[in-house]
């Protein structure tokens, strides 16, 4: 092929953009959409990690069969059903609450407010476990209070696990998904609020028709962030219960992680799992994008 | 198994045992002295002894036996263990020749004299037991007469026969433990870690 | 309801929540300089016994160490991390065209993977190259990220064009555009970036845990969830790592938090 040596300036232009951008595409294509094809095909194999056979579809119709995967996909759900909801719903709130004018100290409480978010998730699963101990300051507290006549298990027992997991949640990302609404918010012309106002619209009605409205794209994104984060949930449970007690607490990434790496490793039925993982995320989130835009 | 579940609830029911949820939680209770006793393999010795301030307060018994045939006052649980790789390729015959000399031949005096000195472990093979050696040596934290006690609760529980499925098989079982002590039903239990169990070690 | 009792209320329920919200950082900071024997007592007020938790924690648990390889390696992502995503985001949005809108949209996908479900693939890639237990592989695959590629590429928008025009006909060319041109201009966006990037990069945990086999190797994250599996709980110092797992987070965002705000902004107003 001869080429022309003399490009047009916009095609000059336009190579220069590719090349830009190439690094982190090649990054991406090598380090993102490789691995996931490879996992693709691990996960119809089977066996050891250095025998491994073909086997078509087993690992997935494995799946359906799997009394632990259903497990940790329940408590998946339950963890995404209970915390996401509060926790966008207090972000929603408090973001209402630091966009009054009329509110004093306003960076201060955003800054205390966003300091969980600061935390390493093993460094405050740490904090959390110790805090929720039998021996813990919680129950130090509970009981010098006289609340309680005797120390709860809290980490020991089945529901309070679950319940000690979702509070450490709310609290690590309440003050992530406040800054987005914050930030939504100062987008809102105050003139719309002011019209309504004259209107006659109380503060409820004027939140109601014209700050959700506003934020339904903000609203939309935290809501995928919230969902997709919970649904690989792994660093969390791993260092607070160790999936415990007794598989109360497990989520689907440890699942995961337990079958690739402890025990008797099978990487084709793990890397199955992560895969499908990743279509229902995929699936999840083109549904909420649909419903977002839908009643435009 | 229901016998142990039942025997499990009851212990915790009337608050004479308690379940830690967590490694950390369970070794600061040997720690700090928040409880005064524990049943688990003779490893544990190790972490008692962590705590200096816990010197000669600790002393060991055997386990009593459950009201069933067959029960014993002491089992086995397995623990470390030596083995042999396929990576061995033809060294293997070797290796296994090694360590049955240094495990259970002639070797094992040495060995296990030595690892009872720097790990205070104690062994179930029977010619080191009846050698007279844990007779003879001192424990600093637990007292003179501490590896002769253990020696004489030695008394030929069940053999363990491992598989690669070892780790899933206790996990299953610590499962339900845990939750027949959280009020769940034993029949239903059992069955599900049979299950689960049955799931794993299939293909 | 007067205004008044109003306001009262809505302060009275944000410091009520600022307390809950403090609770557990200043617990954990207090506890560093207790005895594992007080904490478990319950004590919240500050002891003694920092030095002799730092003693234990420098000397027995490999502190600096950590320290240094948490360090070393959230710097050099965030370093390669910017300028990758952030000349990804320039050429996307500056030299747009269908084609390259096409690709943005397929790395945007990207966004979908989880990373549990890679880390199996990504472990033996590195482990046929013989690069496990390195920075390199702890680093490499999360450098370039689709959602740093988008904040750039949404923050790019709002640069104006016609400096570039006027810098090509004073001579110059695309690279030192970017670089001279673009990069200043862009630098709110940049902090944000570096935020994000630097506090990823410091707390992540699966992956370096997979793919770090050695304790001298280990990032801070790892060292703290590896210090709970030891066998005398020394509870004191414990948090004391905590802490210094903590504090380098809290002190970056303390001094980059206005702008991080103002980059979450542009993005969210794209």
């Amino acid at each position: 092929m001869i080429y022309s040596k003399k490009m047009t300036l916009g095609q000059r232009h336009s190579l220069a953009g590719w090349a830009f951008l190439a690094p982190a595409v090649i990054l991406i294509i090598v380090f993102m959409f490789y691995p996931i094809l490879q996992a693709f095909f691990t996960s119809l194999q089977s066996g050891n990690a250095n025998s491994m056979v073909w086997s078509g579809l087993s690992n997935y119709h494995r799946m359906l069969s799997d009394p632990k995967l259903k497990t940790a996909v329940i408590n998946t759900l339950i963890f995404a059903v209970w915390q996401v909801p509060i926790m966008l719903g207090m972000a929603l709130l408090l973001a209402g609450i630091l966009n009054n004018s009329k509110i004093k100290f306003k960076p201060v409480f955003r800054t205390i407010l966003f300091l969980p978010c600061t935390m390493s998730l093993v460094a405050y699963a740490i904090v959390f476990k110790l805090m929720f101990a039998t021996n813990g300051i919680v129950n130090g507290l509970l009981l010098n209070l006289g609340v309680i006549d005797q120390a709860i298990n809290f980490l020991g027992d089945t529901f309070w696990a679950k319940f000690v997991l979702i509070l450490s949640l709310i609290w690590r990302w309440v003050g992530y998904n406040m800054i987005f609404y914050i930030t939504g918010l100062t987008n809102i012309d105050n003139t719309l609020y002011e019209a309504a106002q004259i209107d006659g619209a109380s503060s409820v009605q004027a939140f109601r028709h014209i700050t959700i409205p506003m934020l339904r794209p903000v609203i939309l994104l935290t809501i995928i962030m919230a969902t997709n984060g919970n649904l690989q949930l792994f660093d969390e449970p791993y260092n607070l219960t160790a999936g415990g007690p007794g598989n109360a607490t497990i989520s689907i990434s440890e699942y995961i992680y337990e079958v690739a790496f402890k025990s008797v490793p099978d990487f084709g039925y793990a890397c199955a799992i992560g895969f499908a993982l990743m279509v229902v995320i995929a699936v999840l989130i083109i549904l909420q994008m649909k419903v977002g835009d839908s009643d435009e | 198994m229901a016998a142990v579940l039942e025997t499990t609830k009851e212990l915790v029911d009337s608050n004479t045992m308690y379940i830690a949820a967590s490694w950390d939680e369970y070794n600061s209770c040997l720690n700090e002295g928040t409880v005064a006793g524990v049943v688990n393999g003779m490893w544990v010795n190790g972490n008692i002894s962590n705590a200096p301030d816990q010197k000669g307060v600790w002393a060991v018994t055997d386990i009593p036996a459950m009201d069933i045939d067959g029960a014993t006052h002491m089992t086995n649980s397995g623990g470390a263990s030596w083995v042999v790789t396929k990576n061995a390729g033809e060294n293997a015959d070797e290796i296994v020749d090694f360590l049955s000399y240094v495990l259970c031949g002639e070797g094992a005096q040495e060995y296990w004299e030595y690892l009872t000195e720097f790990a205070g472990y104690v062994t179930t093979y029977k010619p080191v037991l009846e050698s007279g050696y844990y007779e003879n040596v001192d424990s600093e934290f637990y007292g003179p007469t501490f590896f002769a006690d253990v020696a004489a609760c030695v008394d030929g529980g069940p053999a363990l026969n491992s598989s690669p499925y070892y780790m899933s098989a206790q996990d299953a079982l610590i499962t339900e433990v845990i939750n027949v002590v959280n009020g769940s039903d034993i029949d239903t239990e059992m069955q599900m870690a049979q299950e689960n169990l049955e799931f794993e070690m299939s293909e | 309801m007067s205004r008044r009792i109003k306001h009262g209320f809505i302060y009275i329920f944000l410091i009520i929540l600022c307390f809950f919200s403090l609770f557990p950082i200043m617990w954990m900071l207090v506890s560093a300089t207790n005895t594992t024997v007080d904490i478990l007592s319950g004590r919240l007020i500050p002891g003694t016994a920092l030095l002799d938790n730092l003693s234990t924690v420098v000397n027995d648990y490999n502190l600096y160490g950590a320290l240094w390889n948490s360090f070393r390696n959230a710097s050099c992502l965030s370093l390669l991390s910017l300028i990758i995503c952030s000349m990804a985001g320039y050429g996307f949005e500056i030299y747009r065209d269908r084609k390259k809108d096409i690709v943005m949209q397929i790395v945007l996908v990207g966004m979908m993977v989880p990373m549990i479900s890679i880390v199996i693939p990504l472990y033996r890639m590195f482990s046929e190259v013989g690069m496990l237990n390195t920075m390199g592989a702890c680093i490499l695959p999360t450098i370039s990220t689709p959602f740093l590629i988008f904040l750039f590429r949404q923050n790019s928008r709002s640069f104006p064009r016609e400096i570039i025009q006027s810098a090509r006909i004073d001579g110059l060319n695309e690279i030192q555009i970017f670089f001279r041109m673009y990069m200043p201009i862009m630098k709110p966006t940049y902090a944000t970036a570096l935020t994000i990037t630097f506090m990823n990069a410091w707390n992540a945990y699966l992956w370096p845990n997979i793919v770090l086999l050695d304790n001298k190797e280990f990032t801070m994250p790892i060292m703290l969830a590896y210090l709970m599996t030891g066998y005398r709980m020394d509870y004191g110092a414990i948090l004391l790592c905590v802490t210094c797992c903590t504090l380098p987070t809290i002190i970056i965002f303390l001094l980059l938090q206005k702008s991080f705000v103002n980059g979450v902004a542009g993005s969210v107003k794209g």
